[in-house]
């Protein structure tokens, strides 16, 4: 109990000191105080320069778009803002100043939110990438990830799936971790927020859900995403894979102003996968069965007379049946506006999707409140308020039980929709379900019910206090709260299927506090000092309730009260804190050269006894070159700045109790409580560290009409959280252990240019690229690591990097018995031809030196240490899913009050499992395949790369472990096309600025991934990223929309 | 707003009501290693957690029991899958049922309990002496018997005696002999029974009194580890125990099936883990045979046993009761059964029996029951030259059925005195077959045979197994080169090999030389 009185001692001393500043202030300027809000056509503008013309000193607007600066009768304000034509105003007798900036490109005097306050962009000594929300706001997306992707160089944003309500995965700079995941911390107004979907859902996926969907992009002002560990590390041991802080509007002072935004659009599934007509997929299975020695029917194809026969002579195509036409829809309403003390922004929206696989949706109402009270002109308070509840309606994906798409793919061909009698009497489809042992597509897309219903609120109340003219208080307390239900329902619908339903409640709530002192110092421009000093807690609970009955007898009430058996009934509460004392100091001296150093201090519940408290200290620096004499008689480079940085970050992203040894309740015998053992104690378990030094240049060139930022980075990330096997004789099959490292160098680019600006037409293009390289650097005893799924395995071993492929390779099918002999050297006959056969007729085996035996039709194994037997020894590296390199490229023509944007995004060089090719390609089932297998091996001499159909697979033909199924994940895809026109309308009428516009998604892409979508992830490992387990593709989508102002 | 000042106040009051230490959390849907073995009910949860690690543990008692035996085969399900590698007796050490960790697992819970259940008494005054031995006694059961299972399976094995309590401890141990493992069981089993530590009934009812450890289960167990290891004297002395204790008794031959369904805890069981489907406990053996309601079907009997019963004329134990003939035989051990109807099966005498309805997968697993006991002292008093006696147990097991004596194998003499040793044994052997098909021995009887100087039993078994031809009839020829035959010549190949993992993970471990 030291640490509390500790703690608690050090807030009475920060009051105590506060009280001891605020009454000694008092000291009030000559000049009078100026206050006012910057806007643009679209609402405020957070972080505008305010500066007195040739003087240094000035301020930035708040998030709130206010401003407040001393100023003289005689001065003239300069409002700056990257990305908008700068202002001067004289001040005269005005006290009250409110702007109206137009945009513009290209400005370095842009203000951005920094972790814990902002800063101007010319200003900055470390990595930060603005996402403009201009570029984005015709675009129709559900969340803040999704409008980041492709927009700010080395941040890689992948839907985990196309299906409505899904997550996406963000990755900044590469991956640091192997098990505690790689995922960026998000920061909304100052709230560290839940970003992950819950563990453990009900509904059976690798998709989480998109929890960031809770914020609604309409009501975002500005995101920000702070790359290197000088940006980050002020937000310590969670700061490891970057800090995304997402600030929302807030109101102006002026006439309200009530806005209405709108679009409705179609969406499509992006094509269908060729699969076997009917006749085909018969032909098949009698080919499958005699090859597997079933006989020709196989208990399959029924003969003539018996029930089902008249079911076989059919051609359906089940994607039709299961794929429609989808729908999106977005309103939102917002009203704001402000008077003398009081600022608001009222926000009410509704986001509606139907998705393209029949049965799921997504749609979110959502609500924002932000107001702003000045309790005088030294006293502020605010509040924050985002309330959302979102419901979806999901399917099962990846390895889930009723997957749909895939049971499309797989459900015979030569199956009718709706069975039939021997008499040929419609059954409907029910009837039919259990035929040949493929699920029916339409039953389950009717019957399985996956259901999600979420509500959250994010928000704070604010108290800021200028304590002196330069010397601001802020305390604030936010909370972040969700309450979540899930249920799922599966039916009655095989002979001996068990009706059962399960029901999940998931509540957690998290609050914080803050406290901060801003000090700002500016000594005419030649010495500029700003201090931040914050102390900060945070603590989460996480209460969970979990139900399943079975057996309810019909499928009329699907909640758990129909169910007689109760299978489950549990309950579990979780919890985790934080707290923390950070600060940061940063000196300019003369625009030219910069020095800046943070710390954070973090104490974690979640860390072993002997390890409760770290640092993170980072420093970083710029110089700006082209101030220096030398430099003075370029006239074709504007700005040109060196910027270098060094930090450390933390990542504390594992299990609440992992370091505890634990028993848990639940091992029961006799209807007797039973304990046992769960977590073997590991108390000096701590952060995984990551060190990273930043390089870069920002420069701006041919009168700022190009700005180039090239950067260069390493991160090395030591102690890894690793769960290390533990020989089994522990009693436990594992422990987290600080064992291992990684790296990730790489270098991006960005670029952004005014093509051609003039009175009638502009173009602006932005590309950025960027390059990482991961590396493993170091494992626990040297061994490799291998994460297996649906029998994929990913490899983690020293040197290779995070997502590495393993298995077998494919060299090429049999063409005859003989081909499968092995020479007398060892050699696989087909692979050495003209070698010598061996005397005693050596044959390649399978598994071990007497296993099955390889014969024609057969795939082809490399054999690595030639020792005649296809088995574990014989497994390799087979594909990477990391890209080489990835990025986006947008381009933007404006031509009087027409707008065209093209948005290209792209990632080369990564390898993805087509595991749906795998079921489709398998042959050795009972269902249907992909139209591929037509091409199969079906005698002695065929010559083909697709082995031959054998029911059973006893070869193991069409192992998951397999070179196979590893393609080129590459693509480039025309992300957004828009096409918008602002209305001219008269001053005088009701409607101030009407905008139109039409959007297409996802309309075009290239690669030759043999999938349906080749952007996916799969958040299983990251060992294992990247298995196209029958994903929901990315629909392709039109929108037409409009923004209305009144 | 004048008193501006007053906001401050009010926030920081707020906030010191909210400044509780955020960094110290207990965990509250768990106990951390403190506060645990603190109270007499800690002790019991411990103990049920040792029982429910056992549980787990049924499925490998039948796959290492019987899955090499004449008595099962793999089924075309299994094929490809590491079940059917190890039925066909090609076992490489990648093969998952190398693996020993989960009687690792249950013995972690197990040393658990003898270690830190004791000193219960030092905190909770509640918790007597009495109660202390009981639950260590149950304790020391468990792990003789895991041990038991072990040391078959592998032959040689580490023995840990201590629970696992810092993760940064390396788990560095070699394997202990053969010997020195079967010493340990002998003691762990002798303390219990020297000083009294089981009581012959439990309070809780026939659950308990079946399902847990009592002096006769644990007198059971000692007198097969005694046969295992060729003390015969000890053997028929301990199983006398057993068969003279008036709380266990044969069940009538008519009623033999509820042995295993209905209220199963039969007056002829000694120990059997329970399940109870109402309980969420379910029986993971019913996975294994059945191919119902989500099951894989993975393991069926082999056709030769089928014939066995026929063969005998058994319809007590045969056909519609340890089995369910069709294309796809069945074992009916572990499914809950209740009477078909009869005009389905006209030729047989005994209303057959069928699944009950719906998925009821929580029938009971037999670890030991008293014709196994029975049959133990018989094989034991045969080795001791009493052929007779040994005569007269196996044909009151075969009287309870409606069987007449045992005959010489391969002919139709009447066995008595006269015969040899060999011939005595066999028919001991091959009854234990047709009694206990299915429960876990078959294997384990052929290496104990073999192992006391009869190796060409077990190897003369697994040859005229139906290992491939019956196969062949079904699935057509696949291989002409049958692994299995050859070999079992080398007694180290009994024993099963050290998984690669387990070798990687713990370097100390030597690979069992067969496998080398």
């Amino acid at each position: 109990m030291t640490t509390k009185f500790q703690n608690q001692s050090k807030f009475f001393l920060l009051f105590g000191l506060l009280w001891l500043i605020a009454s000694h202030a008092g000291a009030q300027g000559e000049k009078k105080t100026i206050t006012g809000t910057v806007a643009d056509s679209s609402g405020i503008l957070v972080g505008v320069s305010v500066i007195l013309k040739n003087s240094n000193t000035g301020t930035i607007t708040d998030h709130t778009g206010r401003y407040t600066v001393e100023a003289a009768p005689e001065d003239i304000l300069v409002f700056t803002y990257i990305g908008y034509k700068g202002q001067e105003i004289n001040v005269n007798k005005q006290s009250l100043i409110d702007v109206r900036l137009v945009s513009d490109f290209g400005n370095l005097d842009e203000v951005v939110v920094i972790g814990y306050g902002a800063q101007r962009r010319r200003d900055l000594t470390s990595s930060i990438v603005s996402v403009r929300m201009k570029d984005v706001e015709d675009v129709p997306l559900p969340s803040p990830d999704a409008l980041i992707q492709g927009r700010a160089a080395g941040v890689r944003v992948t839907s985990q799936s196309g299906a409505p309500g899904a997550g996406f995965q963000v990755s900044v700079r590469g991956n640091t971790s192997i098990t505690a995941g790689n995922e960026p911390l998000y920061v909304v107004d100052g709230i560290p927020m839940r970003s992950e979907s819950f563990s453990d859902p009900l509904v059976q996926t690798n998709v989480g859900s998109n929890v960031l969907a809770d914020i609604n992009p309409d009501n975002i002002a500005a995101i920000e995403i702070m790359k290197d560990a000088a940006a980050a590390a002020i937000y310590g041991a969670r700061a490891a894979n970057g800090v995304v802080l997402i600030t929302t509007k807030r109101g102006t002072k002026g006439q309200s102003k009530l806005s209405f935004t709108s679009y409705l659009g179609f969406q499509r599934a992006p094509g269908k996968i060729p699969l076997l007509s009917g006749p085909e997929n018969k032909t098949l299975l009698v080919e499958s069965n005699l090859n597997g020695n079933f006989g020709f029917h196989g208990g399959l194809l029924d003969a003539p007379g018996t029930p089902y026969y008249y079911s076989f002579d059919n051609d359906t195509d089940w994607q039709d049946l299961v794929l429609r036409t989808g729908a999106i829809q977005n309103y939102n309403v917002s009203l704001s506006g402000g008077e003398q003390r009081t600022r608001y922004f009222l926000s009410i929206g509704y986001f509606g999707q139907k998705g393209t696989v029949l049965s799921t949706d997504f749609n979110r109402l959502n609500a924002q409140v932000n107001v702003d009270y000045e309790l005088s002109p030294r006293a502020r308070i605010g509040n924050t308020i985002t309330v959302s509840r979102s419901n979806s309606n999901r399917m099962d994906e990846g390895a889930g039980q009723f997957n749909i798409l895939r049971a499309a793919y797989e459900k015979n061909s030569y199956h009718p929709v709706n069975a039939r009698d021997a008499d040929g009497n419609d059954l409907g489809y029910y009837g039919g379900f259990i035929w040949g042992y493929t699920q029916h597509p339409l039953v389950i897309a009717e019957q399985v019910r996956n259901n999600q219903v979420s509500n959250r609120v994010l928000g704070n109340v604010f108290l800021e206090y200028d304590i002196l003219k330069n010397l601001t208080f802020r305390t604030s307390i936010g909370i972040d709260y969700t309450g979540q239900g899930e249920s799922r329902f599966i039916p009655k619908f095989e002979a001996n299927g068990i009706v059962r339903a399960s029901e999940q409640r998931i509540q957690e709530l998290s609050w914080v506090n803050e406290n901060l002192l801003t000090y700002q110092y500016d000594w005419e421009g030649q010495h500029r000092l700003s201090a931040v000093a914050g102390y900060s807690q945070q603590e989460s609970s996480v209460e969970r309730l979990f139900g399943e009955t079975h057996g309810h007898p019909s499928n009329t009430i699907p909640t758990l009260n129909a169910g007689p058996t109760l299978v489950s009934a549990t309950s579990s509460v979780n919890e985790w804190g934080i707290n923390s004392l950070f600060g940061r100091v940063s000196y300019i001296y003369d625009d030219k050269y910069s020095l800046s150093a943070n710390v954070r201090r973090d104490g974690s519940s979640r860390f072993g006894e002997n390890n409760k408290y770290a640092v993170f200290p980072a420093v970083s620096m710029f110089w700006r070159i082209s101030s220096e004499p030398f430099m003075k008689n370029s006239n074709w480079i504007e700005d040109l700045k060196l910027r270098a940085s060094y930090g450390k970050t933390g990542n504390q992203n594992i299990g609440n109790y992992a370091s505890r040894a634990l028993y848990v309740p639940g091992a029961n015998y006799l209807g007797q409580p039973g304990y046992m053992p769960s977590n073997i104690g590991v108390p000096d378990l701590s952060w995984e560290v990551t060190d990273q030094v930043n390089l870069a240049f920002d420069m701006t060139v041919l009168n700022g009409r190009l700005t180039i930022i090239p950067e260069y980075y390493v991160k090395k990330t030591k102690g890894l959280l690793l769960q290390r096997n533990l020989p089994s004789i522990s009693g436990f099959p594992g422990t987290l252990q600080n064992i291992g490292d990684t790296e990730n160098r790489g270098v991006e680019l960005a670029l952004s240019g005014k093509v051609i600006q003039n009175r009638q037409v502009t173009w602006t293009a932005d590309f950025n690229i960027a390059r990482n390289k991961n590396k493993i650097l170091r494992l626990p005893e040297g061994n490799d690591i291998f994460v297996a799924q649906r029998g994929f395995t990913g490899v983690g071993r020293k040197g290779e990097e995070i997502g590495t492929f393993y298995g077998w390779r494919a060299l090429g099918v049999f063409p005859t018995d003989a081909d499968a002999f092995l020479t007398s050297t060892g050699e696989v006959a087909y692979l050495n031809p003209g070698g010598p056969l061996s005397g005693d007729g050596g044959v390649l085996r399978r598994d071990s030196p007497t296993g099955l035996v390889f014969t024609g039709g057969d795939v082809i194994w490399e054999d690595l240490n030639k020792d005649g037997v296809i088995n574990d020894a014989d497994l390799q590296v087979l594909g990477r899913a990391q890209p080489k390199f990835y990025g986006g490229f947008n381009n933007t023509v404006s031509y009087k009050g027409l707008q065209l944007s093209v948005f290209f995004q792209y990632q080369y060089g990564n390898d993805v499992i087509n595991e749906t090719r795998r079921i489709g390609e398998s042959m050795s089932g009972v269902g249907n395949y992909f139209r591929s297998t037509l091409n199969r091996w079906r005698k002695q001499g065929d010559i083909t790369t697709m082995p031959k159909a054998v029911r059973g697979d006893a070869m193991g033909n069409t192992r998951p472990n397999s070179s196979r199924w590893v393609e080129d994940g590459s693509y480039m895809r025309l992300k957004t096309v828009s096409l918008s026109y602002n209305v001219p309308v008269p001053k005088s009428r009701a409607v101030k600025n009407l905008r139109l516009y039409v959007t297409g998604q996802n309309l075009i892409t290239f690669t030759k991934y043999l999938g349906t979508d080749p952007e996916f992830t799969s958040n299983l490992s990251a060992l294992l990223a990247g298995i196209d387990h029958s994903i929901y593709p990315q629909p392709r989508t039109v929108t037409i929309g409009l923004n209305a102002g009144f | 707003m004048k008193n501006k000042s007053f906001y401050i106040p009010l926030f920081t009051g707020l906030l010191m009501t909210m400044s509780c230490d955020v960094i110290d959390k207990e965990p509250i849907s768990a106990l951390s290693q403190g506060t645990f073995f603190a109270t007499r009910s800690d002790a019991n949860s411990a103990l049920m957690g040792a029982y429910d690690g056992m549980q787990q543990l049924v499925e490998d008692m039948l796959i290492y029991g019987e899955l090499r035996s004449d008595n099962v085969k793999g089924t075309y399900g299994s094929r490809g899958q590491d079940i059917h590698l190890l039925y066909n007796q090609t076992i490489t050490p990648e093969n998952t049922w190398c693996r020993w960790g989960e009687f690792y697992t249950a013995l972690n819970r197990i040393n658990g309990v003898i270690r830190l259940v004791p000193p219960i008494m030092e905190r909770d005054p509640e918790f007597t002496r009495a109660e202390s031995n009981n639950t260590v006694g149950e304790a020391l059961y468990l792990r003789a018997l895991t041990y038991f299972y072990l040391a078959r399976t592998w032959g040689d094995v580490p023995l840990v005696t201590e629970p696992s309590m810092s993760g940064t401890a390396d788990f560095q141990l070699p394997q202990s002999a053969h010997q020195e493992v079967l010493d340990q069981i002998v003691a762990d089993l002798k303390l219990v029974l020297d000083n009294d530590y089981l009581p012959v009934t439990y309070p809780g009812g026939v659950t308990h009194t079946k399902g847990r450890a009592t002096r006769a289960a644990a007198q059971a167990l000692l007198a097969s580890v005694y046969l295992w290891s060729g003390n015969y004297q000890e053997a028929a002395d301990y199983a006398q125990l057993v068969i003279g204790n008036t709380n266990y008794s044969l069940v009538p031959g008519t009623t033999w099936f509820s042995i295993f369904a209905g209220n199963q805890n039969s007056s002829e069981s000694i120990f059997e883990f329970q399940f109870d489907l109402g309980r969420q406990e379910t029986n993971r053996l019913y996975w294994l045979t059945n191919g119902l309601a989500g099951g894989a079907y993975l393991v069926s009997p082999s056709q030769e046993t089928l014939e066995l019963w026929v063969a005998e004329g058994d319809h007590v134990r045969g056909v519609g009761r340890s089995y369910r003939e069709s294309f796809y035989p069945k074992i009916f051990k572990y499914e809950m059964m209740v009477p078909d109807d009869r005009s389905t099966y006209p030729t047989v005498d005994l209303v057959p029996l069928r699944p009950a309805q719906g998925n009821v997968s929580d029938g009971n697993f037999i670890v030991s029951r008293l014709p196994d006991v029975i049959l133990m002292r018989a094989e034991a008093l045969n080795r001791l030259g009493q052929r007779q006696a040994a005569i007269t147990l196996l044909n009151q097991i075969r009287a309870r059925v409606g069987l007449p004596g045992a005959t010489v194998t391969g002919s139709n003499e009447v066995l008595t005195a006269s015969a040899t040793m060999e011939q005595v044994e066999d028919a001991i052997l091959h009854e234990r077959r047709l009694e206990l098909a299915f429960e876990g021995h078959r294997w384990f009887d052929l290496m104990r045979i073999a192992r006391h100087g009869r190796p060409e039993v077990l190897i003369g078994r697994v040859m005229a197994s139906d290992l491939y031809e019956k196969e062949h009839g079904q699935f057509g020829a696949i291989d002409k080169n049958v692994p299995g035959v050859n070999v079992i010549q080398d007694p180290m190949s009994w024993y099963m090999p050290v998984h690669r993992l387990e070798l990687q993970e713990n370097r100390s471990l030597e690979q069992n030389p067969y496998y080398k």
